[in-house]
């Protein structure tokens, strides 16, 4: 695997994890939200 | 829900354009997928300060605490994608030009745009009324973005520095790009003000949110 190829690997993972918290953090609102 | 799918599309298309369909450059080798990164920050930094000073414009029409919280979370997310451009920017000057900062014409205005914005936070922080925080902050990011296009757009132009010359030039041998290049970037520009869309949304749900919680306090 050469050097691209693990830097590509990072940012996915990278950009997966913040996409994954922003959908989190979207549920947790809304149900916040409809407590409120 | 649909901004999340737009969100996600766009931004895994423009890391994998990026990495998959962008090659290397002369002088940057592979070092050139940065620069989509870099470029990406700074087009959700001018689009962040915008949102700010549009808002702004509102609380002094009257929008209240609805447009001051938006106007607020938009100049963190701005103050944030703008840090974000300074850092893939420095990264991108030691691998190009052999040093992480040269005070190149654009990087001394992008120092000046973030302490102008650091100074916007600075006054809300020093202001305790609520409603004098919130009318005087507005007038400031009103003339906080006036800035914006000078530092971003004018400054670095009128002055020789290292960067190639327009971000968007108006003819292709300015900047050394291929139309395959300039494609991704714009790509790659929507992608990242998508980013900021989305958490400029959340931003303002939970500091609504927040706002309220106090409310039902302090009326205890």
């Amino acid at each position: 695997m050469n050097q691209l190829t693990i830097v590509f690997a990072i940012i996915m993972l990278v950009w997966i994890g913040i996409f994954g918290y922003i959908v989190s953090l979207d549920s947790r609102l809304r149900k916040l939200e409809k407590d409120k | 829900m649909v901004l999340n799918a737009f969100l996600f599309v766009f931004m895994t298309g423009a890391v994998c354009a990026a990495f998959l369909l962008s090659g290397p450059a002369s002088g940057l080798g592979e070092f050139v997928r940065a620069i989509y990164f870099h470029i990406g920050c700074a087009m959700a930094t001018v689009a962040a300060f915008l949102t700010s000073c549009v808002y702004s414009a509102g609380v002094l029409r009257g929008g209240g605490d609805a447009s001051d919280i938006r106007a607020e979370s938009a100049a963190r997310l701005g103050l944030v994608f703008c840090v974000l451009a300074t850092v893939t920017g420095s990264a991108l000057a030691k691998n190009t030009w052999g040093s992480y900062w040269n005070w190149d014409p654009r990087e001394t205005s992008i120092v000046a745009l973030m302490l102008i914005y650091m100074a916007y936070f600075a006054l809300r922080a020093a202001i305790e009324d609520p409603d004098k925080r919130a009318r005087l902050s507005a007038v400031y990011a009103i003339l906080a973005f006036f800035t914006v296009p000078f530092l971003v757009f004018i400054a670095p132009r009128v002055t020789e520095g290292l960067h190639p010359s327009p971000i968007i030039p108006t003819k292709r041998q300015e900047s050394g790009m291929d139309s395959e290049m300039r494609l991704i970037l714009m790509f790659t520009g929507v992608a990242f003000i998508l980013l900021f869309a989305r958490l400029q949304t959340l931003s303002v749900r939970l500091q609504t949110l927040i706002l309220k919680n106090k409310e039902e306090e302090d009326s205890l």
